[in-house]
């Protein structure tokens, strides 16, 4: 039996007294690109939260490779990679440092671990910049190294909060080409994302929250085939979030 | 029904599965991380800054010779001059590791409760498979590292003073050491665990709540001790006084604080008693490993879920605009530009948001209020007018280092802070010159009416001369403009734009700098015009035995030219830095 990559049950986050993610049913398949969608506030970041665990959620269950991610943490944890929007490294470690300090927490033995160093680093061609301090590095730069550090370890499940803010386009090209090659070698991408193009370019679904409800999810095909349209991701987009404020909006209406 | 099934099936297998927590455990990588973050900090010094490190150096050992000689000095004293019948030393030693348990514990409170629940640091490692309680362990570590570096650091030359003066066997001088870092994990353990207790329970007001209580506690402690000084009975200072004052204070060697075990270690190290110091040596270690494993389960049950509390609560909607408060800032401050006028409040709002920042220096100041209120329970103002003279100078020289503490702490950062978004500043269309200024009037403004309402308040409570207030208002005055001058002028010229902690600024370089010379500036200036009264009222004092040292005349010649000298120095501070920050402020790009 294979377990979903990730998995979220009736799950509801609340921050006092808003509901930031509202009953959220959820299933992203292994091997699957997912692509999460919203406005600003939508909760798709406390959503990724969610599922590293750093946020518990008020209700619910979620589920990463079949671990509960409260109880199971750090199963669940040790098969997920995480790239955030603001990467976080180390000032006064070296990019080099950093991506051995990875390799170290995660367990991998030294000689796999520094083979796989240089390969990332030519393969993100980090090679000018990787022994310097992580004080010096720019926004891109850092993003390279945190990518590196999380395909390290080739982790079962890689969750990326905006993965092109920052990158040059050769580096934006080869990020979208390594997280389509993941799924086609079995891993599972779930993304966050603004760059609607990205994607409609590289997901293999999308799912869409609004006011942290999931108003769609599937792919982009069942989506214009369901509105019967050919348009752009962009304009279905605008559409769905416009028609689900205004419903919500006449929901809160009728309830007061 | 064929999913609930499965995934009846699968809770089944994974429970079975429940992993060993020590699995993905990693302490060694942990300090292989410590040592990485410190070679490089201290390589890149060396390389980089050389200069720094040297100075760093230097003031350290100044600091430490300085202090070396005070403690030798009083336990020299206590030793051969103060005869009564308990042992003052290890009085001072229960009252000092009693109060200095009480500190620690908040201190590691409130930086383990940065490090645990606000650091980036923190929410990187636990997205790793490293269990919940090595990172909180990893934290703890680092809050009672920040927490009693100070403490271990200065309490070396106390307790060398002690043992040269106490004749205490080689030994002592290296086992001290040992007894004070494992002393220190005791306090810390509470203070990081009661960080975390606190979160849990109350996650959106614990930094608030803490805050109050820190101030709270200290100004009791501060009350309480003022009523048992004031109120014991007899001549304050004569043996008899400090007999019953030691026993209104007997409560401090209560044997089950953590404070009496160390006293007593260091004491029986002291008088060579090796039994007796390997008991208490063992007590302390007993009760340090006890209270490491009670955090280390307390963090294993609650750090994670304390953490998504911290994270999980709505932010609270703040008023549109506070009118009066603005209006009371454009009209208050009508001398300066509109625009400058306009960043004042905005940092001033900053300032005002964040509890920490402002709630120790509100903690000093009321005390020292408290004090100066007070000074006439001690009957201070009843002596002859040398000994006025002398408490009024120390009351305001220390009125001053806590002064220069806040332009250190406060006033310096405030370029730093700017930051990424320093282009705001940039782009504003007022000359860069007039931002530094106008900060330097705030800073100027606020220490003033502090300052002066403080000083003032002190004298008239000693009943001084009219004349002596005046000379005191103006040494405060000159004080406030050179503080201010050196801590707006030294912050343009050394900024760190890349730290976002005020603390950390402070704390850093330039901050360090800003202080030494802000304290070698209050000390100049104090010791100039202190010396001439000093000199003038002993001579009086020992003109009713003989003559008097110095005639009116010749007194009011020399403190003239001590006013006008420290009037000079005091422009000189103010000006100098304030060009150097200027000249470096209108260069600085980002």
């Amino acid at each position: 039996m294979e377990f979903p990559a990730v998995e979220l049950d009736h799950v509801t986050k609340c921050y006092g007294t808003k509901i930031a993610v509202d009953n959220l049913c959820l299933t992203v398949r292994r091997g699957e690109l997912f692509a999460f969608l919203g406005p600003n506030g939508a909760g798709k970041t406390t959503t990724i939260k969610l599922i590293c665990g750093l946020l518990r959620p008020t209700s619910g269950t979620v589920r990463v490779l079949g671990y509960d991610v409260v109880r199971q943490g750090e199963l669940a944890r040790r098969s997920l990679a995480y790239v955030a929007d603001e990467p976080y490294l180390y000032e006064k470690l070296t990019g080099r440092e950093f991506l051995t300090l990875v390799y170290r927490l995660y367990g991998m033995d030294e000689l796999t671990g520094k083979r796989r160093i240089e390969e990332l680093v030519d393969l993100f061609d980090m090679a000018g910049y990787i022994d310097y301090l992580a004080e010096t590095y720019s926004h891109g730069m850092k993003q390279r190294v945190v990518f590196a550090a999380a395909l390290l370890r080739d982790p079962e499940v890689l969750v990326v909060d905006e993965p092109l803010v920052g990158l040059d386009p050769p580096t934006a090209r080869l990020v979208k080409d390594l997280l389509k090659q993941r799924t086609r070698h079995g891993g599972t991408v779930f993304m966050s994302t603004h760059t609607l193009s990205v994607a409609e370019e590289v997901a293999d679904r999308i799912g869409i929250l609004n006011r942290g409800r999931l108003i769609w999810c599937g792919t982009i095909e069942q989506l214009r085939r369901e509105r019967q349209t050919d348009a752009r991701l962009e304009d279905l987009f605008l559409t769905l979030i416009a028609e689900e404020t205004e419903a919500q909006q006449h929901e809160q209406r009728t309830s007061t | 029904m064929s999913n609930a099934l499965a995934h009846s099936a699968l809770e089944t297998v994974l429970e079975q599965a429940t992993v060993d927590p020590r699995r993905f455990d990693r302490p060694l990588v942990l300090w292989w991380l410590r040592g990485c973050h410190l070679r490089n900090t201290v390589g890149q010094w060396l390389r980089e800054s050389r200069l720094r490190l040297f100075m760093i150096t230097v003031f350290g050992v100044i600091l430490w010779l300085l202090l070396f000689g005070i403690f030798f000095e009083a336990f020299h004293f206590l030793e051969h001059r103060v005869r009564i019948g308990p042992d003052l030393t290890a009085y001072l030693f229960h009252v000092f590791f009693m109060t200095l348990t009480v500190m620690l514990i908040f201190s590691a409170g409130v930086i383990g409760f940065h490090g645990l629940f606000r650091s980036p640091e923190t929410e990187w490692l636990l997205q790793t498979p490293l269990p919940d309680a090595r990172v909180f362990i990893y934290k703890y570590q680092a809050a009672m590292l920040l927490s009693s570096w100070g403490f271990l650091l200065l309490s070396s030359p106390m307790m060398i003073a002690c043992g040269l003066n106490k004749l205490a066997p080689w030994y002592f001088y290296f086992l001290f050491p040992l007894s004070l870092v494992l002393f220190v994990t005791i306090p810390a353990a509470i203070g990081v665990a009661g960080a975390l207790l606190l979160v849990r329970a109350i996650p959106r007001h614990a930094l608030r709540f803490g805050v109050v209580l820190i101030g709270s506690a200290t100004i009791a402690g501060a009350v309480w001790a003022y009523r048992v000084v004031v109120n014991t009975p007899g001549t304050t200072f004569t043996p008899d006084w400090l007999e019953a004052l030691i026993a209104r204070m007997r409560f401090c060697q209560q044997p089950l604080m953590p404070s009496y075990w160390v006293a007593e270690q260091l004491l029986a190290l002291l008088a060579g008693d090796l039994r007796r110091y390997g008991f208490f040596l063992a007590v302390v270690a007993a009760n340090a490993a006890m209270l490491y494993v009670v955090v280390v389960q307390l963090a294993a049950a609650t750090y994670r879920t304390a953490y998504s509390r911290a994270h999980s609560h709505q932010d609270r909607r703040l008023p549109r605009s506070a009118s009066w408060f603005d209006k009371i800032v454009h009209t208050g401050f009508w001398y300066t530009d509109r625009t400058a006028r306009l960043l004042f409040l905005k940092d001033l709002r900053t300032f005002v948001r964040d509890p920490a920042q402002w709630s120790q220096l509100l903690v000093f100041f009321g005390l020292l209020a408290l004090y100066f209120v007070n000074v006439r329970s001690l009957r201070y103002e009843q002596q002859a007018l040398y000994w006025r003279n002398a408490i009024s100078f120390l009351n305001l020289t220390v009125a001053a280092l806590i002064l220069a503490t806040f332009t250190s702490r406060f006033v310096f950062p405030l370029v730093s802070l700017e930051g990424k978004k320093f282009w705001i500043l940039g782009l504003l269309p007022v000359p860069r010159e007039t931002i530094l200024w106008s900060k330097f009037a705030y800073s100027v403004t606020v220490s003033v009416i502090a300052s002066e309402l403080l000083v003032i308040l002190s004298d008239v409570m000693l009943k001084l001369a009219w004349w002596m207030i005046g000379l005191h208002a103006a040494t405060v005055l000159i004080l406030c403009l050179g503080l201010s001058g050196l801590s707006v002028g030294l912050g343009a010229r050394l900024p760190n734009l890349r730290e976002s902690d005020p603390s950390r600024i402070a704390a850093g370089f330039g901050g360090t700098l800003n202080l030494v010379l802000s304290m070698v500036f209050i000390l100049v200036i104090v010791a100039m015009m202190a010396i001439p009264c000093h000199l003038y009222l002993a001579g009086l004092e020992s003109g009713r035995y003989g003559r008097a040292v110095w005639s009116l005349s010749q007194f009011r010649f020399w403190v003239g030219l001590s006013m006008t000298g420290a009037a000079v120095i005091g422009y000189l501070v103010t000006v100098i830095p304030m060009r150097m920050g200027i000249r470096h402020f209108e260069r600085l790009e980002i």
